[in-house]
């Protein structure tokens, strides 16, 4: 009895010891390891006598812990007298049905031998035998004897049963679990049996060794390998992601017996088995090999192998991690290894097929150098680190150029470090509270009362919360265990505080009108799995960022220049494994889940609402339907009375998730697609609507050096330190909390809207009337709904701003799918509107040096939007000519002339004002220490990439390639050319031609050609064209269809004279875009900077989740199992492959400006950087403009896409592989245009 | 083949000089034709709109509709509780706006119907529509006496469409969802059970269920709905 505790206890210490894999382990469990921990210190002393005694411990504690605990599979043969309790305690457990699970664990709870260390298994032995139970045996004698026992025991194992109470009633779903599987082929069956009933000759092991080796074949299963097809198996992929998500999900959260059991569920029914993969046996399989588990690891692989799936590299890795464990001996291994080699598999591969833990590593290099002492597993920074050698990038990693100077912070170490523990704070904190800048209200007794009011019903909410959470939980562990894979394993990802308090939250931001089901659902969801946290070696990470730290801080040295992402991974540690995301079924269930249970229980009384009625309890939120067309629509909607509270409460905290701010400091640097940004919160570098996997797969599946490009641009972009222009934001909050300023970009608070008209009726007023005033009623009703919109969002942008004021952060960046960079922080950063542009400014200064004045005045005009056509010069003493309106509008921007207000861009050009003239007033401006963003534009920059690309001359003058005295303008141009046109034709007597006489310029043709790029066509071209014309007054109204639609030809005509070479590009891509399309696949390409594109339109699929509440539907249209939309796949691919040459222009220029000392950040074809540098940043842009498209881009896109879709021709589809090769093998011819002038283009980009 | 020319109802019926005439008196026109019919059910619920609002033709008074409508929707639009598979909220909605009378009944063997650019179209008509039924609806002349007004429909079509979305509930359940008033003092106002179920509610009980919400006196918040919930044409 005591060997038998004492083994149960070690094991639960192992466990306790274990590395938790995540922090958010049950909370019961901890409790119960916690119980364990004493037992097992207080019985590690002999206490034979005591056995009966302990009686009633074990049969508690016993259920408890074989369900929770994993069982050390070294035996220890008892003691007879024990055995005979044992048997006994079996048969009693037999009569009392309790199911086999409890049986069939109690012989095998082993201890370790006193030893330790040496020796393989030995036979389990009588124990074992006995334990099984085959026979049952008369009993009547054991039955009198635990009769007896039971009575003398009663006490005691009442006051256990009264500790352990809420325990083993919590966990009374765990009891039924399933160990043992139900397999379906009769030959592993009889396999398993005869092995089971313990021919003593046959350990573990040799199990392993057979089932590895014997592969009995099943036909008619599809390999799991292979890439979804359509048709039914399509149909599986959503619920076999599901149960495999469902099983990792267990792993993480330390319910791996669960695991196992929907596992032996599954697997036990045909139809569900063809449910289960190889990576869901396998993720089961490496959760036994972490805790050691031989017996169940093996239980696995018969079931793998029943399924008629062939072990690979993470089965292996799996098991021998196991061997590894239980320090196996070698010949095992050797064997092992052997047979592996035999399938085909590479010993290397182990190491590196799937991301390992530090310690699981260890594990398994432990086992296989048992057999091979020599073996070396291949090192993950492999010295030296391979560099990117792709002509466009060769320089930016060439070591031979001496005059590196990458920039640095203007921050010590120390302060780094500070800012370092900071951010760490608040990502462990998870949500950052922030003062709201909306104007503080009266304390009047009312709003006292309100909030305390507020205060009282969060609190009972939030009891009220945890127990449904509870109960929740328990209902679906329940569901669990009859098999389904639910959303059990997800609810225990996070403290049931912080999963509340998420709640609490979404209530309080709950709209006045309501919000979808679904969107509710889906942000849940999609906040939980952001807060799963990706690292916790926290230490680690400290040590590291520190090291780190010595490439940034201003004081430190570092041996050689490094780029940051070079810089960490010299510091060599194994990066965090990489979660798998969910799939989008998952985050809508859990998210439903969690709103329900939110509707269910927070509740109001009712005299919040009618101060006479009774007292009782009423719901806070209503679940309505909203019509829409012939749509239905749930919403969830909060009592009007609750929504009441909140105003006249108008508490003053906003609650931000800690991923949505930005940083307080520098990012980690992007190291592979998934790791980079926040510190603890997974990011992924390509930013996608969730359950996208297509994107992520691509950038696995690439060899790490072709990233390299994008991941240094987007660690570089995110270092570039920021800070608050304080003063704009000080003349931007007397707005805001004043009346705001719609005209301005302040959005009004909506008690400014207009007030509705008297709203009396009178009762005789006609019918009419009474429609007409619901109509009025309505109308503004829209007004204030809008009004409010915007003002939340500038609450927050404003309110962050306040709350960074005075501080230094950092705005990590991520791409969309095509290599567009975006900051991570939705509601502060430099993307936005004017008004947000001109909050942020450069947190490190650099003097304005002998031109930097000159820039700053030509951006002031810039941002005017005045003096478009006119040169460097004119511009710069046309801001000379200013210079009073400039120090008046920065001395007294609202109380003086006000010139700054009439700029297009007003905010931004006061900022400017400001900064020109603290300049201008500086003892010496040159050395003037400026923080102000001057940009560069570069003008209509699809069609500059287009002409680069077809090398129009013509249209290559007019986007500015060609060096120009003044800049050229290819809006007017255009213009002029259809006008042209339009004179032809008025002569050849066209009608509409003749009517269209002097009313054709810039204005009417600018957004067509603006949009051309996109790919507009001619009907939305036409709609534009249209929109325009009926701007113009005095243009005859009844020619307008007509005119717009000539009009829209004509422009199209001129382009297609102007930029002949774009209009034929843009043909071709879109054809061959069309046949890929139809050859079934989606269309794919590489940057020339090494990222891969594919474009993820596909036709729509959707996802049902049933029940509750109301059913939800969620359609994707990236759904990679469905045939690909070719409309969108045809019309995308012209504007997104230029989108993917820009960025790759911007990637490039960010990081030659980054090795120039420069601070670069962009807004998609906007280049920032200080005053100083803005020679130097146009000097890089230009060159790389030039070196980008120096390549034969259309050439090796041609070739990509050839070795991509026309290789393998399937036979159905060899009709349109076919044209497809022809189409691709015509690469449109390109013009004569010289690129080399480019470089001496002043207004390329300006 | 005759195309009609296109006119708007503004300019016909100032060409035909109708004017408008108050609800209380007769109709000021009655108007005979055909529901189209691959969707009766939008315009009929636009229909309805118009009528509640008093807009579009409803304008000029009570306009009287004679129409041939396929048999299967006659049947729903005169549904009630008796007929439950065919009762649902449009056919509250019209009983309390119409008097429908069914006048005359007709196979569609009757009818040739041509395609918009005059192809005579192929019978291929189901069971179910294989007659067209020629109803007669005359707007109530006390539909605006009550509570009710082209001020507050909106209301009601939403509270109607709301009960049906669950129509075997009990009404007591959906009642939660329209209005914070308590619902079992709302039953007992209106006399019925308080397991009654939606689909066991006559339109008059609808109408009376609309009324007591809108008149109850004590409660600052009515109804739930707000206009965000449904984009009726404006």
């Amino acid at each position: 009895m005591s060997a038998l505790r004492w083994g149960r206890g070690a094991a639960g210490l192992g466990r306790a010891l274990w590395p938790a894999g995540h922090p958010g382990l049950l909370a019961e469990e901890g409790a119960l390891a916690g119980v364990w921990g004493r037992r097992s210190r207080s019985s590690a002393s002999p206490c034979e006598q005591d056995r009966r005694k302990d009686w009633g411990h074990a049969e508690l504690l016993e259920d408890i812990h074989c369900l929770l605990l994993p069982l050390l599979p070294h035996v220890q043969c008892v003691s007879s007298s024990q055995e005979r309790v044992l048997e006994a305690r079996v048969r009693q457990l037999q009569a009392e049905g309790v199911a086999e699970v409890t049986v069939k664990r109690v012989p095998v709870a082993q201890a370790p031998e006193a030893g330790g260390g040496s020796g393989g298994v030995q036979p389990p032995g009588r124990a074992q035998a006995g334990a099984e139970g085959a026979a049952p045996v008369p009993s009547s004698r054991w039955a009198q004897k635990l009769d007896e026992e039971q009575r003398l025991m009663e006490k005691r194992k009442q006051r256990l049963r009264g500790k352990l109470q809420k325990h083993v009633e919590k966990l009374a779903w765990q009891r039924q679990l399933r160990v043992e599987p139900r397999l379906l082929s009769r030959r592993l069956a009889g396999q398993l049996q005869c092995w089971q009933q313990g021919a003593p000759r046959s350990p573990w092991e040799e199990q392993l060794l057979w089932l590895l080796q014997e592969a009995p074949p099943r036909l008619g299963r599809e390999a799991p390998a292979t890439p979804a097809g359509r048709g039914p198996a399509s149909r599986l992929e959503g619920p076999r992601q599901r149960l495999l998500s469902f099983f990792e999900c267990c792993l993480l959260t330390g319910h791996l017996p669960l695991a196992h059991h929907v596992l032996v569920t599954r697997h036990s029914k045909s139809q569900h088995q063809r449910l289960l993969t190889l990576p869901a046996y396998n993720t089961v399989m490496r959760g036994w090999a972490r805790r050691g588990s031989f017996k169940e690891l093996v239980y696995v692989l018969f079931m793998l192998r029943d399924a008629g799936l062939a072990p690979d590299l993470l089965s292996y890795a799996a098991a021998l991690q196991c061997m590894g464990r239980l320090d196996q001996d070698a010949s095992t291994i050797r064997r092992c290894l052997k047979q592996m080699a035999q399938d085909g598999l590479q010993l290397q591969g182990l190491f590196t097929a799937a991301p390992l833990s530090t310690e699981e590593r260890a594990e398994l290099l432990r086992a296989v150098r048992k057999a091979k002492p020599a073996f070396s597993p291949p090192r993950l920074p492999v010295s030296p680190p391979p560099v990117n050698t792709s002509l466009l990038l060769r320089e930016i990693y060439s070591k031979q150029e001496p005059a590196v100077s990458y920039p640095r912070l203007h921050l010590s170490l120390k302060e780094l470090q500070g800012l370092f523990r900071q951010q760490l704070r608040m990502e462990m904190a998870a949500t950052v509270t922030v003062e709201s800048v909306e104007k503080a209200p009266l304390l009047t007794k009312e709003v006292l009362h309100a909030r305390k009011t507020l205060v009282g019903l969060r609190a009972q909410w939030r009891t009220a919360l945890c127990r449904e959470l509870q109960e929740t939980r328990e209902s679906e562990a329940r569901a669990a265990q009859e098999g389904r894979a639910s959303v059990f394993p997800y609810l225990c990802l996070l403290r049931d505080e912080d999963l509340v308090g998420m709640l609490l939250q979404t209530l309080q931001a709950l709209p006045s009108q309501g919000e979808s089901l679904l969107f509710l659902a889906r942000e849940l969801g999609l906040r939980i799995l952001k807060r799963k946290r990706l690292r916790n070696q926290v230490q680690e990470l400290e040590q590291r960022y520190s090291a780190y730290l010595h490439l940034l801080a201003s004081d430190t040295q570092v041996a050689e220049p490094r780029l940051p992402r070079q810089h960490w991974e010299a510091l060599g540690l194994p990066e965090a494994p990489r979660e798998p995301s969910w799939p989008v079924s998952v985050l809508l269930q859990l998210g439903k889940v969690l709103v329900e249970m939110l509707v269910r229980t927070v509740q109001m009384p009712s005299n919040l609402a009618a101060p006479q009625g009774p007292g009782t309890l009423i719901p806070v939120l209503y679940h309505v339907y909203s019509f829409r067309s012939c749509r239905q629509i749930g919403i969830l909607k909060p009592h009007p009375a609750f929504t009441q509270l909140l105003e006249t409460a108008a508490e003053r905290t906003l609650t931000f998730e800690s991923t949505d701010v930005p940083m307080l400091c520098p990012p980690l640097p992007w190291t592979s697609p998934h790791s980079g940004a926040f510190l603890l919160s997974p990011t992924k570098m390509m930013r996608s609507v969730e359950g996208t996997q297509q994107h992520q797969l691509l950038l696995e599946r690439c060899p790490p050096t072709a990233l390299h490009g994008a991941l240094d641009a987007l660690t570089q972009l995110g270092n570039c330190a920021w800070r608050v222009n304080g003063r704009v934001l000080d003349l931007v909050l007397a707005l805001f909390t004043d009346k705001g300023c719609p005209r301005l970009g302040v959005p009004a608070p909506p008690s400014q809207a207009s007030q509705p008209p008297e709203g009396r009726l009178l009762p005789s007023a006609l019918p009419a009337n009474k429609a007409e005033l619901r109509r009025e009623l309505a109308r503004r009703l829209k007004v204030v709904r809008e009004m409010r919109s915007l003002r939340a969002d500038a609450l927050y942008r404003l309110s962050l701003a306040q709350h960074l004021r005075h501080r230094v952060f950092w705005l990590p960046h991520n791409m969309d799918f095509r290599g567009r960079t975006y900051p991570c922080s939705p509601h502060f950063n430099h993307l936005g509107s004017d008004l947000a542009r001109a909050l942020l400014e450069f947190a490190q200064g650099r003097p304005l040096g002998p031109h930097g004045l000159d820039w700053l005045k030509i951006h002031l005009v810039n941002l005017t939007g005045l003096k478009k056509r006119a040169s460097l010069q004119t511009r710069r003493d046309y801001a000379d000519t200013l210079m009073e309106d400039i120090l008046d509008s920065a001395d007294q921007p609202m109380t003086g002339r006000k010139w700054w207000m009439r700029a297009d861009e007003p905010w931004q050009a006061l900022a400017c004002c400001m900064e020109v003239a603290q300049a201008v007033r500086a003892p010496d401006p040159a050395a003037y220490v400026s923080h102000f963003p001057v940009h560069q534009d570069g003008s209509c920059n699809g069609l500059q990439h287009y002409a680069a690309l077809g090398r129009d001359s013509v249209g290559a003058a007019s986007v500015n390639l060609l060096p120009s005295e003044l800049p050229q303008d290819v809006y007017s141009e255009v213009a002029v050319q259809v006008e042209e046109f339009r004179k032809q034709d008025a002569e050849q007597g066209v009608r509409v031609a003749q009517v269209l006489e002097g009313f054709i310029s810039r204005k009417v043709v600018k957004q067509t050609v603006m949009t051309v790029v996109y790919g507009v066509t001619r009907y939305g071209g036409r709609l534009q064209i249209e929109k325009r014309l009926r701007e113009l007054h005095d243009f005859p109204q009844e020619f307008v269809w007509e005119a717009s639609y000539y009009l829209v030809c004509q422009v199209f005509n001129s382009l297609q004279e102007m930029f002949s070479g774009t209009r034929s590009i843009q043909r071709w891509l879109t054809e061959s875009a069309r046949l890929i399309s139809h050859t079934g696949s989606a269309v794919e390409w590489v940057t020339p900077l090494g990222i891969p594109v594919v474009q993820p339109y596909h036709r729509d699929s959707k996802v049902m989740i049933k029940g509750g509440l109301q059913s939800l539907t969620f359609s994707s249209s990236a759904d990679t199992s469905q045939k690909p939309n070719t409309l969108k796949q045809k019309n995308g691919f012209p504007p997104n492959f230029i989108h993917s040459l820009d960025s790759t222009h911007m990637m490039l220029t960010a990081l030659h400006c980054y090795r120039k000392g420069l601070t670069f950040v962009s807004v998609h074809d906007c280049f920032w950087t200080h005053a100083a540098d803005v020679a130097v940043m146009n000097q890089v842009c230009r060159e790389q403009f030039v070196r980008l498209h120096s390549q034969p881009i259309l050439h090796d896109l041609s070739r990509f896409l050839m070795k991509r879709f026309c290789s393998e021709a399937r036979t159905s589809k060899s009709v349109w592989v076919s044209r497809l090769m022809d189409t691709l093998l015509s690469v449109p011819k390109t013009g004569t245009f010289d690129l080399e002038q480019v470089k001496r283009s002043t207004y390329f980009f300006s | 083949m005759l195309t009609p020319p296109i006119m708007t109802s503004d300019m016909l019926f100032e060409y035909l000089g109708i004017e408008a005439q108050p609800w209380s008196k007769g109709a000021p026109l009655k108007v005979i034709g055909f529901l189209p019919i691959k969707n009766e059910r939008n315009t009929l619920w636009k229909l309805l709109h118009d009528l509640y609002s008093c807009t579009s033709v409803y304008k000029y008074g009570r306009v009287e509709l004679n129409m041939f409508v396929t048999e299967k929707e006659c049947r729903k639009l005169m549904a009630n509780p008796q007929n439950p598979s065919l009762y649902q909220a449009l056919s509250v909605l019209c009983q309390i706006a119409w008097g429908i009378k069914l006048l005359h009944t007709e196979p569609c063997s009757s009818f040739d119907t041509y395609t918009s650019d005059g192809q005579l179209e192929k019978q291929k008509r189901r069971e179910s529509e294989k007659n067209l039924c020629f109803i007669q609806l005359t707007p109530h002349r006390n539909l605006f006496t009550g509570t009710l007004t082209p001020f507050n429909y909106d209301v009601f079509f939403h509270m109607l469409r709301q009960c049906f979305m669950k129509r075997n509930a009990k009404l007591i359940d959906r009642l939660h969802s329209l209005s914070p008033i308590d619902g079992m003092h709302i039953l007992k106002q209106i006399k019925k059970k308080k397991d009654v179920k939606v689909i066991n509610m006559y339109p008059e009980d609808f109408q009376r269920l609309f009324e007591t919400i809108e008149c109850s006196k004590d409660d600052t918040y009515k109804w739930l709905y707000d206009d965000f919930m449904e984009d009726v044409v404006m």
